[in-house]
Formats: C-alpha cells, sequence, structure tokens
C-alpha cells in the first residue's frame, strides 16, 4: 500500500490558525480590539459623572477631561510633559535593556557571575522601587539624572532577573545542536542563546517597561522636577484642578497602553511568536 | 580503504555525580570500548536501554568528554565539536528562529561557506530530503518527520566527513520511521557517507546497517560486532533478516537478564 506522499502536505499542527497577515483589515482589528473595551469604560464614566454621585468638582466628566487635555496641548505644556516623561522612561529602559540583557546572559552562563549578582539581584528585588530614590536624590540632586538613573537601575533588574531564567531554561540539545554545528564562544551567544532566550526576553523588557514607568509618575512627583506627567498631577492638587489630574492620570495610562500593545507586542508578534515559540491564541 | 575513518580505543566514560551536601558518587557509563568504522560504512550501535550508546555518540560528537582513552578521526585526535562531523538528535533540535533553509545554512556559514554557494547546497539537500518547497516554512510548522528530515539535511549540508545520528527516528511513528529508514539508505548511497548510527530497535539495525556493533550492559564494552551480509534493498520479511534480528535480540536479552547491580539509565 503506497504511503501518501509526506512532503505534499504542510502539516500544521493542531489548532494553528493560517498565518496572520499585516492588512488593514488586521489593523482595523486590532484597533478596535483595544479601543471598544475603553470606549465602553469610558462612556460609562461619562454617565456616572453627570449623576454626580461625586461633586462633579472631583469626579468631572470625560468630556470635561478632554476639554481640558485639548486646552492644555493648545497650550503646549501638555505636550512638553508627555514628551518629557517618555524621553525619561525610553531613554533609562534602553540603557536598562543593554545592561540587563547583557548581565542576564553573563549569570546564565557563568557559574561565577551567577553566584556574585543573584543576591545582590534579589535584594534590591525586593525593595520598592521608588524607595532608593530619596538616596538617589542626595547623590545627584532634584534632577533628571536622579530619575533616569533610579528608572534604569530598576529596569535593569527585572529585565537582569527574566534574561538569567530564560538563558538558564534554554534546551540543551539547541545549545548542543548550535556546538556540533561549529558555533562556540560569541557566536554561540548570540546565535543560539540570544534567539532561544528571547520570550523570557523581551518578557523582561515589559517588566522593566512597567516597572520604570511605575516609579517614574512616582519619581517625577517627588522630585518637583517642573515637567512630566507625574509632575503636572502632582503639581493640580495646589489648584484642585480634578480635571488636570484625571487627564494627566488617564494619559499616563494611555501611554503605558500603547507602548506596551503596539511596541512590545509587536516585537513579540514579530519574533516569537513568528517562530512558535510563544503560542498565538 | 586504507586507514579506518573512526578509531576508538579503550574509551571509557565515567560520570560524576554530585549528591549535594558534599557528597558524590560515580557511575561508569562506558568501561572500555574498541571499534573502527571504515569510509563510508553505515554502523549502527546497539545495546540494551542505557549501556551508554548515547553517551558513546555524544562523545564522538565532541559535546561529552571523554574520561580515558583515544578517539581518532581521519587519525587525528577529537577534543571537541567541530565541522567535520554531522550530528542528528532524537529531539531533532532544529532552531525555531530561523526558516528551515536558514537552519541548513547554519553549518554553511560556520563554516564560512561563501554566500554565494548556499542557495545552490540547500536546494541540493532539500531535494534529496524531498522538502523541496518547505524552505521559508518555520520549524514548528512541521511534522516531527519532516523536522528530522530538515535536521539531516542540515547535518549533512556542510560536508562532514562522518555523520552520528542519536536515535534519530526514536520520536516518529512507525510509519514515518520506515520511510525515513528507506531515506537514509538513499542519502547514504548518493552521498558515500561514514554513518555511525545509535538506535534501539533491532529491526532498523538490520536493515540499516553493513555492521553492528552490540555494547554490553552499563558500564559498556563491545559484545559483539556482526556483519550484516544481505544485499540491499534490505527485504524485511525474509528468513536471512529475521535471523539477524534474532541472533540480535538473544544478545540483548541475554546482556538484561544478568543481576542487575545499580540500575538507572544513565542521562547527563
Amino acid at each position: 500500500m503506497a504511503k501518501a506522499t509526506e512532503a505534499a502536505i504542510p502539516e500544521v499542527g493542531a489548532g494553528l490558525k493560517p498565518e496572520t497577515r499585516a492588512t488593514p483589515a488586521y489593523y482595523l482589528h486590532a484597533f478596535l480590539d483595544n479601543f471598544l473595551p475603553l470606549a465602553f469604560i469610558l462612556i460609562l464614566w461619562e454617565v456616572v459623572a453627570r449623576m454626580e454621585v461625586i461633586h462633579p468638582a472631583f469626579f468631572p466628566t470625560v468630556t470635561e477631561i478632554f476639554t481640558k487635555m485639548w486646552e492644555l496641548t493648545l497650550e503646549g505644556i501638555f505636550l512638553r510633559d508627555v514628551y518629557h516623561s517618555l524621553l525619561r522612561l525610553l531613554s533609562s529602559v534602553f540603557f536598562a535593556m543593554i545592561v540587563g540583557t547583557l548581565c542576564g546572559l553573563l549569570m546564565g552562563t557563568s557559574r561565577w557571575t551567577e553566584k556574585i549578582l543573584i543576591p545582590p539581584l534579589n535584594f534590591f528585588l525586593a525593595i520598592p522601587g521608588i524607595a532608593i530614590f530619596p538616596i538617589v536624590i542626595l547623590w545627584f540632586g532634584l534632577t533628571e539624572k536622579a530619575i533616569i538613573f533610579t528608572l534604569a537601575f530598576e529596569a535593569s533588574l527585572s529585565i537582569m532577573l527574566n534574561t538569567w531564567g530564560g538563558v538558564k531554561s534554554v534546551d540543551v540539545s539547541l545549545i548542543n545542536a548550535g556546538r556540533a554545528l561549529g558555533a562556540s564562544g560569541y557566536r554561540l551567544f548570540y546565535k543560539i542563546l540570544i534567539p532561544a532566550a528571547l520570550p523570557a526576553i523581551i518578557t523582561g523588557y515589559r517588566q522593566g517597561f512597567s516597572r520604570a514607568w511605575r516609579i517614574l509618575v512616582a519619581g517625577e512627583m517627588l522630585a518637583s522636577i517642573g515637567t512630566g506627567l507625574g509632575f503636572r498631577i502632582f503639581d493640580a492638587r495646589a489648584f484642585l484642578a480634578s480635571d488636570i489630574m484625571y487627564a494627566g492620570v488617564i494619559v499616563i495610562g494611555i501611554l503605558g497602553f500603547l507602548l506596551e500593545r503596539v511596541a512590545l507586542r509587536s516585537l513579540e508578534i514579530f519574533t516569537v511568536e513568528r517562530w512558535g515559540m510563544v503560542r498565538e491564541l | 580503504m586504507s586507514h579506518p575513518k573512526l578509531i576508538v580505543r579503550n574509551l571509557r566514560k565515567v560520570f560524576q555525580i554530585d549528591e549535594g551536601f558534599g557528597r558524590f558518587s560515580s557511575i561508569t557509563a562506558i568501561d572500555r570500548i574498541n571499534l573502527e568504522v571504515g569510509e563510508g560504512e553505515l554502523v549502527t550501535i546497539i545495546g540494551p536501554s542505557g549501556c551508554g550508546k548515547s553517551t558513546l555518540l555524544m562523545i564522538l560528537a565532541g559535546l561529552y568528554e571523554k574520561s580515558s582513552g583515544e578517539v581518532l578521526l581521519d587519525q587525528r585526535p577529537i577534543n571537541g565539536p567541530g565541522l567535520d562531523r554531522g550530528v542528528v538528535f532524537q529531539e531533532f533540535a532544529l532552531f525555531p528562529w530561523l526558516n528551515v533553509r536558514n537552519n541548513i545554512c547554519f553549518g554553511l556559514k560556520m563554516k564560512g561557506v561563501p554566500a554565494s554557494d548556499h542557495d545552490r547546497i540547500v536546494r541540493q539537500y532539500l531535494k534529496m530530503v524531498k522538502l523541496e518547497e518547505f524552505e521559508k516554512i518555520y520549524p514548528h510548522r512541521l511534522s516531527g518527520g519532516m523536522k528530522q528530515r530538515v535536521g539531516i539535511a542540515r547535518a549533512l549540508a556542510y560536508a562532514p566527513g562522518l555523520l552520528l545520528m542519536d536515535e534519530p527516528f526514536g520520536a516518529l511513528d512507525a510509519q514515518t520511521r520506515t520511510s525515513l529508514q528507506k531515506m537514509l539508505v538513499d542519502i547514504w548511497a548518493e552521498t558515500k557517507k561514514t554513518v555511525l548510527f545509535v538506535t534501539h530497535s533491532v529491526r532498523e539495525a538490520v536493515f540499516l546497517s553493513d555492521r553492528i556493533i552490540v555494547l554490553s550492559r552499563r558500564p559498556s564494552k563491545v559484545r559483539k560486532i556482526i556483519e550484516v551480509k544481505l544485499p540491499r534493498p534490505r527485504q524485511r520479511l525474509c528468513a536471512p533478516f529475521l535471523r539477524y534480528e534474532e541472533e540480535l535480540e538473544e544478545l540483548i536479552a541475554q546482556e538484561l537478564a544478568e543481576e542487575p547491580v545499580d540500575r538507572g539509565a544513565i542521562t547527563a
């Protein structure tokens, strides 16, 4: 009995969808998937605010909030705040990515590095990021440097931890295959270890971003730095300008959301999901 | 052929096991193995489970270190992994972040083969393993049999002198296994490679090999070397074939039947 030619049909694993294509329809669906749940909440908010369950000075309606946002944008303050906050975040996380990934890779491959770095890593991870901030201010004063240093340090902790774990969990047969195919030293590192550990590394970046983002807002409040979303919210309490506060909070949420959904998710989709290392749902 | 392609002399492998709390014990996986493989031969290594046949292959691949003894490939000692050998793994071990083409190219790049030759070589080997249309596909979309075919192409692409295969078809279903065995023999005839193949399947050993090296149970030595004098293509369901199978099964059963001393398969 002739066996059906195995090579004829590409066998897709049970339940796998065909590959997603980046068509306009895809982007539309992505936008709606993300936006509609939030829109629903905003509508609910509007209704509750108009019912004046809480005093309107402290619970403005959505329309009032967005109007205020628009005004602030026109004045240029708002965009400057967003710009400064993002700049602090991105520059510190960028630095943390480099340092954290490198240290994590070293920890995952060198016994001595691991022994030396694990205790301090665990120690610092246990401390809430914002708690070191006053100390850093003592070193650097109420400056940008203080904020960026703290953020970079904290983000790199998360990145280090995840990268280390990821490298150690790399399937040894992949490493053996790499060695058998002639890879060693540096080449084994960046051709095998990094791609194989990438799902964990991306998780580390995600955690690093969110850790840094949270410290950023609090840090801007503490440092009275003059610009930035955190500062703006804190500053607004002097005027009981609740609409500014809400606006600031909403924007912080949106930005964090966009970072995750647009930046990190795209990275994930174009790397580990495409490679089947992380399951598409 | 003047010199054997591969010479193994007095090979010994002892594993040190860290039992924690400062206690160590040792397991002798391989006691003393002597074997030779001639150029262009297809030789199978078989033995009872846990006897160290995969360990032996890993040592020959340079992925494990030997405790003592000599291993010579083309008269030169083996000290670590190298591009003079190709390895096919039971778990396929394809790189999930590379498509089929780039998996196969990996060895070529490590070897320094000029990029202009890559396409030609990749297509040549994809044709050999009958996966021509799958060049741009990522491994996770392939079935087990297809993955292993890519694994074979990847190991052969950079023209190593010796092909080492560690129970490569062990994880596949019976039908796929049979068809890949036939494919392997065809590829071997076409490329004239020297192949050293580890298996625990008696049928597979008799089907594939010029010679079968039977190992004793752990700590292993060479129990017997059987020359398979059957013409190719081999017919499984005929008396001579089955007689070889019978002899092998008897040998392995004897090895398994003796009183165990300290058992448990070695994984390292």
